[in-house]
């Protein structure tokens, strides 16, 4: 019952932000997401919980790893495993290195803004998707912000749902609780949008 | 340099009156910077200015407990409270705090401008800070073109001889990883190869080392000397530095989970390659850590969910 109304908030959500935002967008669940986290954490403001998320993406951490580091990551997850089981047995890092990069931000360090951005991708475990697409889905989701985020109304729109959220008794949720029940949810959304097809 | 070992014989790095005086020595590193810093923002006597002053000093205090967000927050906050003052009436103070703030947010163009703002009503120390920012701009626009030699030139300088903290970190971090990338372009395929990438390697570790002999308790140095440690498969020590990494606090909660993941690894490497009694003993020592963090076990930290 609370996931059946948690879901038809977030449909509902999803449908204002979309306004504001371009048809297909990839912005829309890494903004809600923020959002949510955002309004169950009721602290600092909005602007930077959206901004703080992005700061994770600047170069700072060592992007370069040795070898062994790279394909301990890539053995340690079964689904990785399979994933790159041929380049992992010929220790073909001319192909996991790349494919490295992209996905030890979202699977490794569990970058929040990444995991929101690719959470369709990480419930199917498609891991070749993450990495074939990580460079320009991120460029266009950062865009898309970039542009909405000039728009004021989009920040009253955003407060308005984080308002709504809290209102509407979830405000015991955790932030860990959150991810998971956002993560369930949009699992169950894609199912039923399979099923309607 | 002779790196200090922390200790996996003993229980705790706060124990070790080594590290104590390394962490006391680098605390008093900077002082002309610090009471630089102390100076100016005592003398933000006028209200809205102690107002930004407040929420910097505010964003420091997160930042060092790790709250990134929040910290962002507030730097965000003190950076419109001066913007607001310089609109009013621009002075020095002002656009210095403005461009204090702008370096934690990365908008380091903006930064730069100022800081050079700051310079021309009068605060002299800002015009070499604004120098270091537009080098370090420079620098970052040259790597994206994939002119790695050129900006790797001048990461260089910025590491040897800059004045400004946040960006000489910031050139030695960048250089570090450029040169790692080179080692990992190198195809070892022939003597000379394999020759080429250990030369790389030991320049790497001569830049970090530098830097933490420059700076002993910048948790930061210590966590690049754990990544080029791990590059030379000397997985004892890069723990150690990992660990000091750790304790001595680390700028980003991203840097702070890379860390804690370079932590793993290495105990995982160590606990293959280790036996018999030396194997219970480092299990042991490292166990104190683990329930220190209050991790989930010896490989899942706390954060790790999955």
């Amino acid at each position: 019952m609370e996931e059946k109304k948690l879901q038809d908030f977030l449909k509902q959500s999803a449908e204002i932000l979309q306004d504001f935002f371009p048809t297909d967008t990839l912005a829309l669940i890494p903004l809600l997401y923020s959002t949510l986290i955002w309004a169950v954490k009721r602290k600092g403001n909005l602007e930077a919980e959206v901004s703080g998320l992005r700061l994770w993406l600047e170069p700072e951490v060592v992007d370069n790893k040795p070898d062994e580091f790279i394909l301990d990551f890539f053995e340690k997850q079964q689904a990785l495993q399979e994933a790159f089981k041929a380049e992992i047995k010929s220790r073909d890092m001319k192909s996991l290195r790349p494919a490295f990069r992209a996905l030890y931000p979202v699977v490794g360090l569990e970058e929040p803004f990444l995991q929101s951005l690719f959470s369709e991708e990480l419930a199917r475990e498609d891991f070749r998707l993450i990495a074939d697409q990580f460079d320009w889905k991120l460029k266009q989701a950062l865009e898309e912000i970039k542009a909405a985020e000039k728009k004021p109304e989009l920040w009253k729109a955003l407060k308005k749902i984080g308002e709504s959220f809290m209102s509407l008794g979830w405000a015991w949720l955790s932030d860990d609780e959150l991810r998971a029940w956002l993560k369930s949810i949009l699992g169950m959304e894609r199912q039923g949008e399979e099923e309607e097809e | 340099m002779k790196r200090r070992g922390i200790g996996f014989d003993h229980d705790h790095t706060t124990h070790n009156p080594g590290y104590r005086r390394l962490a006391v020595r680098g605390f008093y590193q900077y002082p002309a910077l610090i009471f630089f810093l102390a100076v100016f923002l005592s003398s933000c006597a006028s209200s809205p200015l102690l107002k930004a002053r407040t929420d910097y000093l505010q964003a420091q205090e997160l930042e060092r407990s790790l709250r990134q967000e929040e910290a962002t927050a507030f730097y965000k906050k003190s950076r419109e409270e001066a913007s607001a003052i310089i609109n009013k009436k621009p002075t020095a103070e002002a656009y210095l705090l403005k461009g204090l703030a702008e370096v934690n947010l990365n908008l380091w163009a903006e930064a730069e401008n100022s800081f050079r703002l700051a310079a021309a009503l009068g605060e002299d120390k800002a015009l070499a800070w604004a120098e270091e920012l537009r080098l370090y701009g420079l620098a970052r626009s040259f790597e994206a073109q994939g002119w790695t030699e050129t900006s790797s030139r001048l990461y260089d300088i910025l590491a040897d001889k800059g004045k400004y903290q946040p960006v000489v970190r910031a050139a030695v971090g960048q250089l570090v990883d450029l040169k790692l990338q080179a080692r990992a372009e190198t195809e070892a395929n022939s003597p000379a190869s394999q020759k080429e990438k250990s030369k790389t390697l030991s320049e790497a570790l001569k830049i970090v080392e530098r830097a933490v002999e420059s700076e002993p308790a910048c948790g930061y140095y210590h966590y690049l000397l754990a990544q080029v440690l791990a590059h030379q498969k000397d997985y004892r020590e890069s723990l150690e530095e990992s660990v000091m990494a750790k304790e001595l606090g680390l700028p980003s909660e991203k840097i702070n989970r890379d860390n804690d993941l370079q932590i793993v690894f290495c105990y995982e490497q160590l606990a293959k390659i280790l036996s018999g009694e030396e194997l219970t003993a480092f299990q042991i020592s490292y166990n104190n850590w683990v329930k220190k963090w209050k991790w989930l076990n010896e490989t899942t930290p706390a954060w790790k969910r999955s």
